[in-house]
């Protein structure tokens, strides 16, 4: 039908009341909301027509996609309503652009109807939202989706006793089977034809009542005087509720100024006891529980009773830390160390490479390059063979790969959040709180990565000490690896002081700078992921991922390294570097030979660790006898590890903190490695541990 | 509106740290263009919700780890 002649059949002049009504039924919109990862965009595609497109939402990069819903009205007439798909949401306070796509499309748009979709495996964390939708006087009906898995898991849900306790319509569906879709339409149909709900507000405590009251109050007059920009159908009352939650933006864009919002804020926490977002994530979660309650029904697997009840024991301080010390023991020291360090090394480096290998390119190059600088430059003490490949292959090649592996299961398994709650209280001692732990967490990937990842710490504060922490007490994996291989066969108490006393400098040098710098923790609260056994195929492809970026990035440096090395070497820059560094080395116990190790080890902190780790190998093949004792190895690593950053992290403190917070890092760092390694040192000289 | 839908969509990243789902494309943000070792080739893709960094896999070996859990399981 033309646009024209579609126009003329909705002018109100030529329509009776029916048709009015069919008309404005059909200029409805239908929004899909929910939880990323809840089958939203499955029941998109399951309800909507072949034809969608995907746009960008006005001024992002996030899109929104269309489809068209098919309906029949009253008298069977089939027609159309678009229906949106925006991204995945948590909350109503956004923290990531997506979020805030959604939320804003959903309020811009004027919805005729908002779906909320749902995981009917686990609604309790979810109908928060639904109980947020409706106090913003949305038209709701709530699809409980994937009910075809949770009747395979025995998981009952009362629907019709769930639409009686919120008073609006439910239905249970899948949008793979299609089991339940033609009801959902039908709610949809007669959701569209009823006019919109008001508002219906939860018995927020008092205190929450009086602070969003008095923000709503200026809210509406912004709104009345015209210069609000906030969605006009984001009710003010709602508004002022997320904007207490920490919605500067919305707020912002309501006519509140940052330092009054600031102020309300701060009231607010000191009158509850506890953060704003915070508490209602509590209050709400609690109204959902009870809105639930003797309605879905659970089989108490034995499946899911242990890893609730590991998934506590992690996050209690008294069973946590001995838990993590247990994941440290096996899976980083007896795994990575003993097995990928100690056995699968040994036969590469000291087998393959030190006995076939290396040999074999010796023999080929002595006999047909006479040049000696050359010969050395290939496989010399400094050559492309026998040190940047040979480091690169033997001995960071297996470390890496199998300290990737554990990363990557722990990591899949949902331990790290947990990890993070569990140091949340003692972190914020040092003025940091449980969100550090992503950065902290990161670093023991790549420092620099990290050092970026400081930007989604919420102070500036928070900001400086996680960098500092992380350019100081963080190993990288790569270095961490090597560091456990060599302390590997020491015994499992060397290779745990190793790390007792990187905790020690991180809450030293935390506690310290936290009274240095001024300001109080951000607060932290998180939604805990469940629990799994890490599942094989991302565990892999997540470690191989991570394999290959690494030596990507990583096998041209060591190659470079040893060009340079071999360059001294030759020049004799070598020699009066290792004079200039003497002293220094001889304050911490190490012989000059070490100094190789701390010069590249500013280039790559791993490449300074496999030259420590290859003066080691020589002393054990020596019979125990050679460059370097265990008190210097454990010395070495210790410095090693706190020395300062290699020179990518350098550059990114540079970028990120400015010359002077780089420079000053940097300069703290090696002053702390230093005195640290000879406090160490001189311990373990006076007590003959490790002698 | 710009576009019809991808044919093949891409593939989707789980966050090893809040399990949140998204796009490799979506988690190129801010920092790239501030890291030393050029943007976007880190072969990591931080979630857009937590800031975590968490590896894209490559096809290959997605396919490889698909395989190999699919062998598992029989």
């Amino acid at each position: 039908m033309p646009p024209e002649q579609q126009l003329e059949l909705n002018e109100p002049a030529l329509l009776g009341a029916a048709g009015q009504a069919r008309a404005a039924l059909r200029q409805q919109r239908v929004f899909l909301v929910g939880l990323p990862n809840v089958g939203k965009s499955s029941l998109f595609n399951a309800l909507s027509d072949a034809y969608v497109v995907v746009s960008n939402y006005p001024g992002t990069t996030v899109g929104v996609t269309r489809g068209h819903l098919h309906l029949s009205d009253a008298e069977g007439t089939p027609f159309t309503v678009p229906i949106f798909d925006p991204p995945g949401m948590y909350g109503l306070v956004p923290l990531t652009e997506e979020e805030r796509v959604a939320r804003d499309a959903l309020f811009a748009e004027d919805p005729g109807v908002v779906v909320h979709v749902l995981d009917t495996k686990d609604l309790e964390r979810q109908l928060a939202l639904s109980l947020r939708l409706r106090e913003a006087g949305l038209p709701l009906v709530l699809a409980l989706n994937m009910c075809d898995e949770a009747k395979a898991r025995g998981i009952e849900v009362d629907a019709a006793g769930l639409a009686a306790r919120l008073d609006v319509p439910v239905v249970t569906c899948s949008a793979i089977t299609g089991e339940g879709l033609a009801e959902l339409e039908a709610a949809i149909h007669a959701a569209l034809r009823q006019p919109a709900p008001a508002p219906r507000w939860l018995d927020w405590p008092a205190a929450v009542d009086e602070a969003r009251t008095a923000l709503a109050a200026s809210l509406a007059q912004d709104r009345e005087l015209g210069t609000s920009t906030m969605p006009s159908r984001l009710p003010t009352t709602l508004a002022a509720e997320l904007a207490l939650e920490g919605d500067f933006e919305l707020a912002g864009s309501g006519g509140i100024d940052e330092a009054r919002l600031t102020a309300a804020r701060d009231e607010l926490e000191q009158a509850t006891g506890h953060p704003p977002a915070f508490g209602s994530a509590c209050f709400l979660r609690a109204r959902a529980r009870a809105l639930i309650d003797g309605l879905v029904v659970k089989p108490a697997t034995a499946a899911t009773g242990f890893a609730d009840r590991l998934s506590r024991l992690l996050i209690t301080p008294w069973t946590g830390i001995p838990l993590l010390l247990v994941v440290l023991y096996l899976a980083f020291y007896q795994f990575v160390g003993v097995f990928g360090a100690g056995t699968v090394v040994g036969w590469l480096e000291e087998d393959l490479f030190g006995g076939v290998i290396n040999p074999a390119v010796q023999s080929a190059f002595e006999a047909l390059v006479p040049f000696q600088p050359l010969r050395d430059l290939f496989v010399g003490d400094y050559g492309l063979l026998t040190l940047g490949i040979t480091y690169a292959i033997a001995l960071v090649l297996p470390i890496v790969f199998f300290f990737f592996l554990v990363f990557s299961a722990v990591e899949d398994s949902g331990y790290f959040p947990r990890f993070a709650l569990l140091v949340d209280r003692v972190f914020k001692r040092i003025g940091l709180n449980g969100r550090a732990v992503i950065p902290m967490v990161l670093g023991f990937g790549c420092d620099t990565m990290a050092t970026v990842t400081t930007r989604t710490l919420e102070t500036r504060r928070e900001r400086v000490l996680a960098t500092l922490l992380l350019a100081l007490a963080i190993p990288c994996s790569a270095q961490l690896g090597l560091i456990m291989g060599m302390l590997g066969s020491f015994g499992f108490a060397v290779w745990l002081s190793y790390f007792g006393i990187l905790v020690g400098v991180i809450f030293a040098v935390g506690w310290i700078a936290a009274r240095v710098l001024p300001g109080k923790a951000a607060t932290f609260h998180m939604e805990l992921p469940p629990l799994r056994r890490p599942r094989v195929g991302h565990v892999l492809a997540k470690s191989f991922a991570r394999m290959r970026w690494y030596f990507r990035e990583v096998l041209p440096l060591f190659l470079w390294a040893s060009v340079i090395l071999w360059a001294l070497d030759q020049s004799g820059g070598l020699g009066l570097l290792e004079r200039g560094l003497a002293p220094g080395l001889s304050l911490i116990g190490l012989p000059v030979e070490a100094t190789e190790s701390f010069v590249i080890g500013f280039f790559r902190r791993d490449f300074g660790a496999a030259g420590l780790f290859h003066l080691h190998q020589q002393s054990l093949e020596a019979g125990g006898v050679g460059v370097l004792s265990p008190r210097q190895v454990f010395v070495g690593c210790v410095t090693l590890t706190l020395f300062v950053p290699c020179i990518a992290q350098f550059m990114i403190m540079w970028k990120e903190r400015g010359p002077r917070a780089a420079l000053t890092t940097t300069a703290l760092v090696t002053l702390c490695a230093f005195v640290v390694g000879a406090t160490v040192n001189q311990v373990l000289l006076a007590t003959g541990w490790l002698a | 509106m710009t576009g019809p839908r991808p044919a093949q969509p891409e593939p989707s990243i789980e966050c090893g740290f809040c399990r949140h789902e998204y796009r490799a494309s979506q988690g190129a943000v801010s920092g790239c263009s501030a890291c030393p070792k050029g943007s976007g080739h880190c072969g990591m893709a931080r979630c857009p919700r937590c800031g975590y960094d968490n590896p894209v896999p490559a096809a290959r070996t997605g396919l490889l780890a698909r395989l190999l859990a699919r062998w598992r399981r029989s």
